[in-house]
Formats: structure tokens, sequence, C-alpha cells
């Protein structure tokens, strides 16, 4: 019986780059994007809220919510649902029965992108390379996500919990291979760049 | 301040040691313990470090330094800064030059190669020199009313040669740059006193603080003179900040660092020279910083301004600062007998600072009539005469100053004959207004100080020093305290009151400047306002004769200000001679805009490391490594890397892909479609939602079918063409060129947030979700067939159009009857972690069909032969429905789309529009794209263009698809086809060149 076997867009060995920094591919994991139609009316958006709160989905912008799986806030009516244990159909059964009210849509992505953390002392700081967004507290801190366009990918950012500087990053699949070039690029001589330190309790 | 002088008068004042005759025995911020070779015009010299390249050169007595850029006069360092218009200097040789170096901010470092620049052979004998014999033939805007005749363009090239300082890079860069992003609660710019003292005050609040000093030594002017803070020398408190700085975890210290752009948000653009770094060098040349500040503390000093009379920009005449500067930091002494010339008190401290260094002083020539008694007392009394109500009437020699004369104002005085070897000037200090300008601050003139100063709260920034209008130490010291509390205050910053700077000591100064900076006397075209681009009082006094009165027009027809030093010694002095000239008072006259950068920034630095394969995204398919082993050549197609062709051995271009088109028409081949854009709609409204996109109907469309659609903007111009599946009654999936995947799904998102946000779609890109491959060819079926799938693979349960899911070899699959060769094919999604291996298996299984991978290229014949169009090859911004054989299905719809309306405007509608055609060669030369095309009765002009062409193989002659005007009226007739100065003949015919019915596809 023939059949087809999945391959991973990257190769899991760690790759350890200039000033420490330790980049590695995660396992492809189930990702799920889901909409909900947006309420064209004021009175519908209590349907909203109530439906969104019920699938666990975050309505605060750049948040995440929950673990496994975990939400990602991606625009008003937009998440992506990451899982590594969970079947994407057991995921997909709960939010169809929390959305059933509203309109909505469960598209399932998880060939799309690739997931890499970056850990090290100067892993915000390599990223700081291709990307304005503010990567430190306290805009950036576990609990929140962002969307910002990083070295010509759109990348999707989340603190790891236990650190200040750790990072989890999802990327298009497609751009992985130019991406992870242009990580060893950049991390050349980036311990020589002293960025200044947020003080706790300054400012 | 007690001002006492101890003068040198037992030692000899300079030394012939190592580092230069012209340096003094003693003094200075220099490390004497290390000297420094560097070779300046291909002689090796010696400096100090500490030195930089202008102070090196000083000290080894190298007076002439460069030639000037219209006349190619002589000149040698004016300045100690980044206002340096005449010291620039070429380092480095071949692909490592930096040309246009300000030689007064280059650190000097062992094995330093700088030489002249804009002059040949040499800057002693340089033949450019008689452009200067015959400048009255070269005025301002000389270039407007000359060259007329027979054209410029006879004249441009020697002109284009002859114009320019530098000479730029002709080999790649091979220098590293980087780019960063940072944030900081505040960015500091400029590591003057001012700069120091904020810094320190927000570093010990505990705030995010980056300090850039575009010099490589952090102090400012506190190193070009004497003073004391907190009961210690300028410097050694300089040094004491740096080190609390340094060890802060909370600061970024940036010297040799611009702050060369203030944009909008307080976003600031800064360039790091770290090759100049003296210390721990790195392999990087430089970094470009993008800084997101939330406050911007403005501390950039203010510059020297020179004074105009003749002759003034012989080399040894330089700003008296920095005279003084060169002597109390360098310990170098521009001259062995130093006269000065003012209109302000700041050249008194300069005087003294040189009669310290046992300098001879014999002459200070003060314009004003009241001379400070302060600093007057104790420069008399050291011998030094001092002239009020005097001025310079012309300075003289050959290269360099050997003589200057001096008379009195107002008087008919006689005119005094002083010999000396430098000239020490003061036109009084301009702030450094342009990051505050460039913030879009207003400016008010300050008629004490005859200079503009930045008008407080008019620009998103706060200011000390200079810019906060304060003229020493003290008052620099407490606009920083000020200055900090005023942002923490803004901010809610928890800053502790900031206590008086104690133990304070400098020489004391009056504010006031006087009015004349151009001597009265002498000739006025031989006086420079603007040194880097030779522009004279001669120049000004045209353009005002000739009406260039605004400020603005009469800086581009001097070229006043416009040269790299973008004026920093001549906007303040031109304008205040246009208010002399034209008696109107300076605030009337106005300033020029002040634009990014301040200095000159590298382009290089600008690019960074977007350079080469990270110029622009590259997207790789799943099954790329598939394709490397199979020996693709590859290129990069809509920002992907697509295979462009399968060689086999030694099989030329040509050869593989005739092999390939064949290869699908007789047999089966295997295409990478991937990059295929794929777009789900979903929704209640989705069907609606989309037909309001296309040409053609999506509203009849039923599940389980397809339909190809064609895509219009508001003008009727075509921007995409695809798939349109209807996998449910409310999914659809469509397809997209694969250079328009992320353009047409926000097109999508665009149309319904602003426009339809009451309909109930969703839209999800997932391009990438899918790895696609198309089988095409008559033996496709039996190929895929052997694959285990759920979904009938027979001609009539999955006829051409339709789309079926399901399982494929144990996945999910989509698979869609639909080609873009003309022959059977399927389109075989699975998700894209498969995709390598379903490219694996489908060679695998199909051996025996002898599969053949085919590439872009032959693609692209393939469907030319079918006369299939290729959006954005065959089409432009202008082409419409109507213009590529649709104009009957747009018409025919009922339903509005987007784009219809303009399909009914005349042009729209006219019959000689350019429509696309098939061509079929007639002679036998190729047909080659981008051909235009001409009727037989036509004697002027196009009648249109190649868009695409091919030898078909599978026809075995050229053809081309073309757009041509009035085409389909015109099948049958002949065209002359002309490329590139070669002729052909082609036939007009149908563009469906092969299976014009269209049969093979519903096999």
């Amino acid at each position: 019986m023939l059949e087809l076997t999945r391959a991973p867009v990257l190769e899991p060995t760690p790759l350890f780059l200039g000033g420490g920094v330790e980049v590695r591919a995660l396992p492809a994991r189930v990702m799920l994007r889901v909409q909900i139609a947006r309420p064209a009316l004021l009175n519908q958006r209590a349907a909203f809220y109530a439906a969104a709160a019920a699938a666990g989905l975050p309505v605060e912008p750049g948040t995440t919510a929950g673990e496994e799986p975990r939400a990602w806030w991606l625009a008003p009516n937009g998440w992506l649902i990451t899982a590594n244990g969970l079947a994407a159909t057991t995921i997909a059964e709960k939010l169809h029965r929390a959305l059933a009210p509203l309109a909505h849509c469960l598209v399932e992505v998880s060939d799309a992108y690739l997931t890499l953390e970056l850990r090290g002392q100067h892993a915000r700081n390599l990223l700081a390379r291709g990307t304005g967004v503010e990567l430190r507290a306290p805009q950036f801190v576990p609990g929140r996500c962002l969307r910002t366009r990083c070295a010509h990918a759109p990348v999707l950012l989340r603190p790891l919990a236990g650190s200040d500087v750790d990072v989890e990053l999802i990327l298009d699949r497609s751009l992985a291979r130019q991406f992870c070039d242009w990580l060893a690029d950049a991390a050349v001589g980036i311990e020589a760049v002293k960025l200044a330190a947020w003080a706790p309790g300054a400012g | 301040m007690d001002i006492r002088l101890d003068l040198r008068r037992d030692a000899p004042p300079v030394s012939a040691g190592a580092a230069g005759r012209w340096r003094l025995a003693s003094g200075g911020e220099i490390d004497r313990a290390r000297v420094l070779e560097f070779s300046w015009n291909g002689r090796t010299l010696k400096g100090f470090a500490g030195d930089t390249l202008a102070s090196a050169l000083l000290a080894n007595g190298e007076r002439l330094i460069g030639r000037s850029f219209k006349f190619h006069r002589p000149r040698g360092i004016l300045s100690a800064g980044a206002e340096e218009p005449n010291a620039l200097v070429a380092l480095g040789e071949g692909a490592a030059l930096e040309p246009t170096a300000r030689a007064t901010l280059v650190p000097l470092r062992s094995g330093l190669a700088a030489r002249s620049q804009n002059c040949w052979p040499s800057v002693r004998f340089d033949l450019g020199r008689v452009l200067d014999l015959c400048a009255p033939l070269w005025p301002a805007g000389f270039y407007n009313k000359m060259f007329f005749w027979p054209s410029w363009h006879t004249y441009e090239p020697l002109i284009r040669r002859t114009a320019g300082l530098g000479a730029a890079l002709t080999d790649e860069d091979p220098e590293r740059y980087e780019s960063l992003n940072a944030s900081c609660d505040l960015l500091i710019a400029g590591g003057g006193v001012a700069g120091l003292a904020a810094a320190r005050l927000a570093a010990r609040a505990g705030l995010r603080v980056m300090l850039a000093e575009q010099a490589h030594a952090f102090g400012g002017s506190l190193l070009a003179r004497d003073c004391q803070i907190e009961e210690r020398p300028g410097s050694d408190w300089v040094r004491g900040v740096i080190a609390e700085l340094t060890a802060a975890a909370n600061v970024t210290l940036l010297p040799s660092t611009t702050v060369f752009g203030l944009y909008d948000h307080r976003h600031a653009g800064l360039l790091e020279r770290l090759n100049e770094r003296v210390a721990a060098p790195v392999p990087i040349r430089q970094r470009y910083w993008r800084v997101r500040a939330a406050s911007i503390l403005l501390a950039t000093g203010a510059i020297e301004q020179p004074l105009a009379f003749e002759h003034n920009d012989l080399p040894g005449i330089m700003l008296a600062g920095a005279v003084g500067e060169y002597a109390h930091r360098f310990a170098v002494a521009c001259g062995r007998r130093v006269i000065f010339a003012t209109n302000n008190d700041s050249a008194y401290v300069s005087a003294l600072a040189l009669l310290r260094a046992g300098i001879e002083v014999p002459l200070l020539i003060d314009s004003r009539s009241d001379p400070p008694p302060a600093l007057l007392q104790p420069l008399e009394s050291a011998g030094v005469r001092v002239r009020g109500n005097a001025v310079v009437v012309s300075a003289t020699g050959n290269p360099a100053l050997t003589t200057v004369r001096v008379a009195s104002l107002g008087a008919s005085a006689s005119i005094e004959q002083v010999r000396c070897d430098a000239l020490a000037m003061s036109g009084g200090w301009m702030p450094a207004v342009h990051l505050f300008s460039q913030a879009r601050g207003q400016l008010r003139f300050d008629a004490e100080r005859q200079c503009f100063l930045p008008v407080e709260a008019s620009a998103p920034v706060v200011l000390a020093g200079a810019l906060a209008g304060t003229d020493d130490v003290s008052g620099a010291l407490t606009s920083a305290a000020q200055a900090l509390a005023a942002e923490a205050t803004r901010l809610g910053w928890q800053v502790p009151p900031a206590t008086a700077i104690q133990g304070v000591r400098e020489t004391p100064v009056r504010a006031g400047v006087g009015r004349l900076r151009r001597s009265p006397f002498g000739r006025a075209h031989r006086a420079w306002i603007d040194y880097q681009h030779d522009v004279t009082v001669a120049d000004v006094e045209l353009a005002l004769r000739e009406g260039y009165e605004p400020i603005e027009l009469l800086k581009r027809y001097t070229t006043n200000g416009m040269a790299v030093d973008q004026g920093k010694t001549s906007n303040l002095n031109a304008l205040l001679l246009v208010a002399d000239l034209t008696g109107r008072e300076p605030q009337s006259v106005g300033t020029t805009t002040f634009r990014p950068p301040y200095t000159p920034v590298t382009l290089g630095a600008i690019a960074a490391r977007q350079i080469g394969d990270h110029y622009a995204p590259r997207r790789y398919l799943p099954a790329h490594a598939e394709h490397e082993a199979l020996g693709a050549r590859f290129e990069e197609a809509g920002g992907w890397m697509r295979p462009s062709w399968y060689p086999r051995a030694a099989e030329t271009r040509e050869d593989a892909i005739r092999r390939e088109v064949l290869a699908v028409r007789g047999g089966v081949g295997l295409f990478d479609a991937s990059p295929l854009g794929k777009i789900e709609i979903a929704g209640p409204d989705a069907a609606r939602f989309l037909d309001r996109f296309y040409v053609n109907n999506v509203l009849t469309l039923e599940p389980g079918k397809a339909r190809y659609g064609l895509m219009l903007d508001e003008n009727g111009v075509i921007i995409d063409d695809g798939t349109i599946a209807r996998l449910e009654a409310e999914h659809f999936v469509i397809t997209t060129t694969s250079g328009g995947a992320g353009r047409i799904a926000a097109w999508l998102e665009e149309w319904h947030q602003c426009e339809w946000p009451d309909m109930q779609v969703l839209i999800t890109p997932v391009t990438t979700q899918w790895s696609t491959v198309a089988l095409s060819g008559p033996l496709a079926r039996t190929v895929l067939a052997r694959l285990p799938t759920d979904i009938d693979l027979g001609a009539t349960a999955f006829p051409h159009l339709h789309v079926r899911c399901g399982t494929l070899a144990g996945v999910p699959a989509r698979i869609f009857r639909v080609s873009f060769s003309g022959e059977l094919g399927f389109e075989i999604n699975v998700p894209a972690g498969f995709g390598a291996s379903l490219w694996r298996t489908l060679l695998d299984v199909g051996r025996a069909e002898n599969i053949t991978p085919y590439g872009l290229e032959a693609l692209l014949v393939l469907r030319l032969e079918k006369g299939f169009l290729h959006v954005g090859a065959d089409t432009d911004g202008t082409t419409a429905p109507g213009d590529v054989g649709w104009g009957e299905v747009a018409q025919r719809k009922s339903a509005d789309y987007i784009g219809r309306r303009s399909l009914a405007r005349s042009e729209n509608r006219r019959t000689d529009r350019l429509q696309l055609m098939g061509l079929s060669s007639e002679g036998e030369g190729p047909l080659v794209c981008g051909a235009h095309l001409r009727f037989a009765d036509t004697t002027e002009g196009s009648d249109g263009w190649i868009t695409s062409a091919a030898l078909s193989p599978t026809l075995g002659r050229y053809v081309a698809l073309a757009m041509v005007r009035g085409g389909r009226a015109r099948i049958g007739d002949l065209v002359h086809v002309h490329d590139l100065g070669k002729r052909g003949v082609a036939r007009i015919v149908d563009p469906r060149f092969y299976d014009p019915k269209g049969e093979r596809l519903h096999a």
C-alpha cells in the first residue's frame, strides 16, 4: 500500500549562532486558523464576544490564551490555534460547538507554518536586526503575542515563559530556509551590541 | 574663573618630535607613548593615539589638503568637527576606498592611508587650477546661461568628468554593514557637556538611555577649552561621566555615531561608524540604527561661522574655536604666528588658549568697537595688540597664508599688512538646528547672537546646551536638567529633582555677536561664502540682481549650501548677506529647509544586509530538494525559487524545454505548481461576495465544479486570473497567479472590510498549506490511478473543470481537473508536508510511462501553444477583458462586478484597441518577445508588440502572442516585425495554435 510520508520543513537539529543564540525548529504540530464573521451591527457584538469567550479565544489584541491548545490573537475576528498533543479534529469539534451560533470557519494550516524557538541572551537583539517592533517589557511579556515582518518574512512572535529573552516564532514554511540563513548572517557580531537594558521599576 | 596666563616663553613651543614638527611639547588629550604611522599622499607620517587625521596632518605641517570643487583652489583644514567643508580626503584604495571623508572626524589609526581629492596630477600642482584663472567665466548659474549651442549634451560628458569631489567605488564594496532597531526612553543627540549631564541624570533615574556623539570622543566643547566642572578639569569630568555611563546596564553609549535624521513619531536614524572605533575594532564598517525613543533630547551644540573677506579660503585661515581646540586637545599649533579676527568674545578665549600653549598671537582684530574688558586685559598684558572696529581686508599667500591686510572701519585709514602663518576667525556661532528643523521645529532670529535659535516646543523634542540658547558650561548643565525635568513631567518618569552641578569654573563670555561678517573691503568675487561649492559674495550679489531673492531660489541658483556639508558654515552667512544686501531683517529672509541626512550616510549602511540572497523574500518549494536532486535549473518567479527546466546529461536549455513539452503532449509530465495562490472563501455570503470580483458568473457554479475566472480592478483592467472551485455551497477555493497570491488576498480583504463589511464572508489564504503537483498529458490518469484513492478518477465521474476532495495515498487531497498545458490534467493538492513525498511517488509510479518532470519554461511554451493567457506577461496596466477575447462574457453577466462600470467607457469600446492575437512566423527568423509590429500601410509608430513567443516543439515553427491594434479585424493579415534593427514578417492568426477546440482537455 502506497502511503505518502511527511517531511519536516527543517531538520530538528538546533542551530547555534553567533552570540550564543540557539535556534531550534519544533516538530510539526496542529495549527488551525479560526475566524468568526464580524458583527456588522452593534447589537450583534454581545453574541460575538460570548462565542469567542466560550471558545477560549482572547479578544484583547496581541494576547494569547490557554496553553494546550493555545489561541493567538491575530485580528479582531481571527485567531491561530496551536496544539502539540491534541488532534485537529478534537479541537475543531470543540470550537464548532462553541461558535455554532455564528458564521465561522476553521481551516487547518498545520503545514503552512514552521515554529522556531530562539533562545539565548541575544535572541531578541537578533530579531531586532529585522524588525522595528518593541520586543521588550512591558510591551512584550508572556501572555502577549505580536505579528510583524522580520527580514522580509511575516512572523508571529510570543515570549517564552521563564526567560526575558527567549522567543517562539511562527513563520511561513516557504520562507523558513531564507529566514534561517538570515538569522545566521544577522547573528554575526550580535554579541558586540549593547542595548540599553530595561531597569525594572524605572520610567 | 580667574584668567591667568602661564606663558611658556622659556621653551620652544613646538617640538621636532616623532609625531610632527608642529606638535606642542606638552599638553593635549593624546597618548604620546603610542606613535601611529599613517600615509598621506604616499608619504609616511606619524601622529599620536588620540589624534584625528586632521590634527595629525596639522602637526606634520600639512596645510594644503585638497582642491576646491569648482575652481580647484588650494584648501586647508578649516574646522575641527563635522562641519568641515575643505579637508575632504580619500581613505583606502580599490574596493576599500572611502571617498570624501572629513579628516576632522577620522580618528588616526596605524596604517591609515589617506590622500587628497579633486586634483591632478597632485594636490600641489593641479592642472584644474586653470579654472580659477578664468573664474569670471563661471559665475553663479553659469551652466544655466552657457552650453546652449549646439546642445548641452555636447558639453555634458566633460562637465560630468570635471564635476564632483571624490571618486565613487567601482568594485563591489567588501565591507560589512548592518542595521539594528532599538527603542529607549531617552535618545540624546550630542555627547557634549549638556548631553553627558542629561545622560547621567537619566541613567541614575533608571531610564533606558542612548547617547550618540558624532565624534569618536565624548566631551564636545569641553575637549577644546579650559574649564572645570565639579572641581575637576573638564576632560576629567568627561572621563568620569563616561565611566559611570559605561558601567550602567541601562545606557547605550554610541561614539562615532551621528543622529542624521529625525522622522515622525520620534523615530531617529543613526549611523554608527564602527571602523572609527579606537578600542576593540569590529569587522563591521557601519551600523544603521533605527531608534524609536519615547523622548529625544537634542544637545547638538553650535557651529562656528567664518568671516567673509578676500581670499578667506587660503590654507592657514581657520575657525578660531578649531585653532583653540587643536592647541588644547591635540597639542598642535596651527601656526607659529597666529592672528585672530572676530566679531564676538569666543575668539578671545581661543587666543588665550594659544597663549597658554606658548604660541605667538601678535594681533586680534575685532569688528566691534567694544572688546570685552575682562578678556582684553590678559591679552594685552601678554603682548597681544587688540584692534577694535577693524576688519580683515584680504589675505595673501601661495598656496598658504603669509600676510593679512587689516583696515579700520568707517575711516579712510591706511591698510596695515601683518605677516602671519595662521588666521583664526570667528563670525559667531550657529546652533546645529538641523535635527530640530527636520522635526518640523520653527526657528527665530536672535539679534543679540546674530543666529537662528529654535522656538521651544515647536517640535516634539527637547533641547539643551547651545540649542536652548545657552552660551557657557553652566547654562548647558542647567538646560540639560530642565529638559529632562520637562520630559519627566510629560511622560510620568520618576526622576528625582536634579541638584545643581557645583564647582563650575570657566572663562566668562558675553552672548553678543557683532553684525558684521563680511568685510566691506576687498573683491567680492574672491570672498568665499560656501567653501565646498565655491560660492562667493559676488555670486550672492549676482543672484539678487537677477531676481533670485527668495532664499530657497537663491540657494538653488548659487548652489550655496548644497554641497555634502549642506551649508553648515555657509547657510547663515549667505542669508545674513541677503538680509544686508536687500535691507531686510534676517527673520523675514528665513532659512532654507534642513532635510535628512545631517551628514552623508553610506548607501551600504542603508542597504545593510539586505543584499545578495537577502535582497528580497525568496520562497522555497516543499519539494525543492527533489528538484535539486533532478538537476533542475532554478529561476526566481513571483518570489519563489522554481525549477525552470531539468536538463539531462549535456542537454542545452532549448533541448530540455523541447523534450519536456513533447513529453507532456505525448505521454505524461509532472510540474510543481505549489506557488499557485490558494485562498479559501467561506460563509453564507461567499458566492455573492466572489461574484462581485469576477467577470465570470460565480453564482451558477455548482458544488464540485470549477471555473476559470478573470478579475478586474475598478478601472476594468485585468489584475489576475485563476480557478474558482466550489467545494460546498458556502465554501470556495480560488486560485490566483503565483505572484498574485498575497496581493489578491489583501484585495479581497480590503473590499470586504471597507466596502461590504455586512457580508458574512471569511477569507483564509492557504497557498503554502498545500503542495500542488500538476500531472499533465494523455497518460496522466493512468499514472494517478496507481495511487490508492477514494476519488473516482474516471472521465465521466470526474470531468474537466471539476474538483474532488478525498484521500490520496493515505493523506487528505484536493484534486482539480484543470489544465494550463492543454492536455488532460490533474492538479493534485496535498498538505505541504507531504509534497516532497508526493513528487517522489508520482515519479516512481509513472516510470513505465516515462513520466517527465517539466519546468516553468516548458509550461509557458505549452500554454502559449494553446493561446492561454498569462496575466502580467500578455497583459499590462491597460488590458481589459475585451482585449483578450473575454468581452462577450464580461458583457453578458447580469450581476454587477468590480470594473464593470469602467468597461462601458468609450475608450474601452473602441475597436482599434490593442487585442491579444496569435502570430505565426512567415519567415525564417525567430519571433522575439518585445518586438514591435507595424502594418504594411503604417508609416510611423507601432501597431503593437509581441508579449510571448517561442519555437513550438509541437508545431515545429515560431508562434507568438501579441497585442495588435484592432487585431481581431485583421486576422490573416501580414505584419512587419521589428526587433532591435532586425525585420521579419508574421501573419496574424487566432491565438489558439494547438487543439483549438480543446478536445484533449476533456480526455
